[in-house]
């Protein structure tokens, strides 16, 4: 199916794929979007608990149960899953998010079967034998050692993220705080899942070479069969409405970086529009080298990097992320003297018809060329859908954000930019270069 | 029948391969064209999503940096979307993005490659100034020096990244004395060095027809392909200037490589010489890296480093297949305590599959596995234009998709044995290592 957008006077013809929705008897739901153009598909089953969902002690527990889900079932022992995956032809991983932990699998049409066999089977069927879980929590240290710990502007974006929230569990690393992760415990592992890994609490996203009708077939034969249980109610603490500016300083060997976070609502959260007008208005603040923070910091040689991202798929917040790597000489009150100019300048004076214009163009672009990778569509819908939203709502994205006005911009900008709901931080490297790299044979 | 299709084809002046995926209605059909210029590229024409992508290489790259010149190439791909014909980088930049268009220009040590990704309805446009960017750069002097701040920039953040110190020390090392020692992304000394003529001289040098190989998938057709080849690139001069570089086998070094870095993890590099795309046993070699640690969960060093163990997040393998140079290539995270055990395993595999081989399970779901899931690699049109360019740089022809997975079905595994027992040697293992970590012996 086409959709023409209206842009810069003339007239777009973007295919949109357009999903068709069921749901089993068992309360899962499944979504299905056609693409015929290889015999290959996407497999995605979301469970609609996440990070934010770990019980207060136990942060890490969501990602690590992600982890715990590649080993041992009642039928197949530890490693049979990913060899049964392989000689399928398969390729998979998983992922956890603050409201969603994703399984997702890429395989040739003629096995979404199996694949389905696969995924149901560990959804109901996981052994958690002890020994599993305490190799498993040395990796998942090992993960947070290699991967946040060793990169200064991880760290910073985990303690701004912390200071954004001060109530809401969005304020926890996705990995969880080190010295929890290293007391999780298999009974931890247990509840969680068996209190949140049930059909219905489960949304399954297929993508590609195949029809609503075969897909939903094959789930009964495998989702199908196993029995609801009750589903579980997420109440979750609420944020306070932010009162006072925020800063984090960290001292850290790494890239000088300074970076601003201000709480915004996000496209679930929202009310209609707000989401899309904040989705433009990170695009002409930060997201080409057009945009404001381009010309006004790298074109000037102030930065060398400037970029600013809506992150507004969670299901209660948003995040506006402003990054900034100072040029050499460029001190962190500089650079946030200019970011303070810009987004006061949009706030009171708005932004051009040109950047609005190029800002639409630039994001039903993203879309199209988004919309040829399998695994980035499945995600686009599943995503949505597990933060509340209906498939309307997601497809009907390109038609709203053609509608979005400079005024609509300019008063998102005025309501939700401001001080007292930022966090602004800064890496630091400690004097004398301490961790510098010296040969040694 | 494909080859009377072939022969057929080829009098056209086009040569057209269908290519049967097995047991579908669905076929993938690359044209290799020509244009009137002489430009030569692999087609493909995807109908159902109105975007065209243009895969390019001009093969070269960082190996003809001139001494105390490294990352000559690299600037070159850098500055070289800022700005071209009578437009300076902010207009040039204004003009593609408002299309919607991407541009981007890269480097590795063989090669300055890049894409063009248009709507199909801004392809003329795109192209027009893609012509621009490719065979008229402006490589004024403030975007020569904004890019040498940001390329200086990178190296500062690279230099707090072991992963990506430990790679370079491994070739540094292994390859010393030799072009392929030299750091592609260069040092801070010699891209202070590089002047705005060396990059003119460089883009005069090495962009030039017969080094160039351009794939093309999406909604267009062969005669509208064969005109944005001459648009696009029929100006540029016959031949390149590239002076020859000898094939090199890396060196002998027993002892692991240290560099010292003052941080809780240590990151290794490991490696042994391998066999170039064209050796007959290159399929069996495919095989063999799969087996060892290219298999995401069902890989030898995944399932002793992580699983068993837990003593590393992500360890792999892959295949560097460099014309000059190629190797097999492993890289692992783990803390410094444990990084000597985990070497010491990383051995003992090597050594045992050098000895015994696979075992036969596990050499059946390998082939399995690179059979099955080869179409994967051609699921979007960005990734099938990504494919197919790869392949051409390693010298293959449009008809090895057909071969290829006859290829692997033929391997036995006494071939595989074979090849480990002649790349597996104990003495050939070259180790870099990054870090405080903890050695044996």
């Amino acid at each position: 199916m086409a959709l023409g957008v209206a842009i810069l006077g003339g007239t777009w013809t973007v295919a949109e794929p357009r999903a068709s929705s069921f749901t089993l008897a068992n309360g899962m739901q499944v979504v299905v979007i056609p693409d015929h153009r290889v015999p290959v598909l996407a497999h995605m089953l979301w469970y609609r608990v996440g990070a934010a969902d770990d019980p207060s002690g136990t942060s890490g527990i969501a990602h690590f149960l992600e982890h715990l889900m590649f080993k041992s079932t009642s039928t197949m022992p530890s490693g049979e899953y990913a060899k049964r995956l392989a000689g399928l032809g398969g390729r998979g991983n998983a992922q956890t998010n603050y409201d969603t932990t994703v399984y997702f699998q890429r395989i040739s049409k003629d096995n979404l079967r199996a694949v389905m066999e696969l995924e149901a089977d560990r959804m109901v069927n996981l052994k958690l034998l002890e020994e599993e879980v305490r190799t498993e929590r040395d990796v998942i240290l090992e993960e947070r050692r290699s991967t946040v710990d060793a990169n200064a502007t991880r760290i910073l974006g985990e303690q701004m993220q912390a200071a954004l929230y001060l109530n809401h569990p969005y304020h926890r690393p996705r990995l969880g705080w080190a010295d929890e992760m290293a007391k999780l415990t298999r009974e931890d592992a247990v509840t969680f899942y068996k209190r949140y890994y049930v059909p219905n609490n489960a949304l399954l996203v297929v993508v590609g070479d195949t029809t609503a009708d075969s897909v939903r077939s094959f789930a009964q034969a495998t989702y199908g069969r196993i029995s609801p249980r009750d589903s579980p109610v997420r109440s979750r603490a609420v944020e306070p409405e932010p009162v006072a500016a925020r800063r984090v300083s960290l001292i850290r060997a790494g890239t000088p970086t300074f970076l601003r976070y201000y709480q915004v609502p996000s496209r679930a959260s929202g009310d209609p529009g707000i989401g899309d007008a904040l989705d433009l208005l990170a695009q002409v603040l930060g997201g080409d080298e057009t945009s404001r923070l381009y010309r006004s910091l790298v074109a000037d040689n102030l930065a060398t990097a400037t970029n600013c991202d809506y992150i507004g798929g969670d299901r209660d917040s948003g995040r506006m992320v402003l990054v900034v790597v100072p040029a050499n000489k460029t001190s962190f009150d500089r650079i946030e003297a200019i970011i303070d100019r810009e987004v006061g300048d949009i706030r009171k004076r708005g932004i051009s018809q040109e950047e609005l214009d190029r800002a639409k163009t630039a994001f039903v672009a993203d879309g199209t060329f988004d919309a040829d990778d399998l695994l980035s569509l499945a995600r686009r819908y599943g995503e949505g859908l597990a933060a509340g939203r209906s498939i309307e709502d997601i497809e009907g994205t390109p038609e709203r954000i053609g509608r979005v006005t400079v005024d609509d911009i300019k008063r998102a900008a005025d309501q939700f930019l401001i001080d007292r709901a930022s966090v602004s931080g800064t890496v630091t490297s400690p004097p004398l270069g301490r961790a510098t790299a010296n040969d040694k044979k | 029948m494909v080859a009377s299709v072939l022969r057929c084809l080829r009098l056209m002046g086009a040569l057209l391969l269908v290519i049967a995926l097995p047991g579908h209605a669905n076929t993938l059909t690359i044209e290799e064209i020509a244009s009137s210029k002489g430009i030569k590229a692999w087609l493909v024409t995807e109908r159902s999503v109105p975007v065209v992508a243009i895969r390019y290489a001009f093969l070269g790259g960082a190996l003809q940096d001139p001494m105390h010149k490294e990352g000559l190439a690299r600037f070159l791909a850098a500055t070289l979307p800022e700005g071209a014909g009578d437009l300076p980088a902010a207009a040039f930049k204004q003009r593609y993005l408002s299309l919607g268009s991407r541009l981007s220009a890269t480097s590795s040590k063989e090669a300055v490659s890049g894409v063009l990704l248009s709507l199909r309805d801004q392809l003329s446009r795109s192209v027009g100034l893609f012509h621009l960017m490719v065979t008229s750069p402006r490589f004024d002097s403030d975007a020569i020096e904004r890019k040498r701040a940001e390329l200086l920039a990178d190296l500062a953040t690279e230099a707090h990244a072991p992963a990506k110190l430990a790679l370079n020390r491994w070739y540094a090392e292994a390859f010393a004395g030799h072009s392929y020692a030299r750091p592609q992304q260069g040092t801070p000394d010699s891209i202070a060095a590089i002047t705005t003529d060396d990059v003119k001289a460089q883009h005069g040098r090495l962009f030039a027809k017969d080094v160039l190989r351009v794939v093309i998938v999406g909604d267009i057709d062969r005669s509208a392909a064969a005109e944005v080849l001459d648009r696009a690139f029929g100006d540029l001069p016959d031949a390149a200037q590239i002076i020859p570089i000898d094939k090199i086998a890396p060196r002998s070094i027993s002892a692991p490589v240290v560099v010292d870095m003052d941080q809780p993890t240590s990151s290794a590099v490991f490696g042994v010489p391998s066999l170039s795309a064209d050796d007959p046993d290159f399929p069996a070699l495919q095989i063999l890296n799969y087996i060892v640690g290219s298999g995401d969960f069902d890989s030898r060093l995944m399932d002793e480093i992580r699983i068993k163990r837990g003593l590393a997040y992500a360890i792999n393998t892959r295949l560097i297949s460099d014309s000059l140079a190629p190797l097999v290539l492993g890289e692992m995270t783990t803390k410094n305590e444990n990084m000597g055990i985990a070497l010491d395993v990383v051995r003992e595999i090597f050594a045992s599959i050098a000895r015994d081989g696979p075992e036969e399970a596990q050499f059946e779901t390998a082939k399995r596995y690179l059979t099955g899931s080869f179409l994967l690699d051609f699921d979007s049109s960005a990734r099938m234009a990504d494919s197919l360019l790869t392949l051409w740089l390693r010298d293959k022809t449009p008809d090895y998709l057909t071969t290829r997975n006859r290829m692997i079905d033929a391997v036995r595994l006494d071939d595989v044995r074979r090849v480990a027992g002649n790349l597996f040697a104990r003495e050939r293992f070259i180790v870099a290592v990054v870090g405080k970590p903890k050695l044996g012996q």
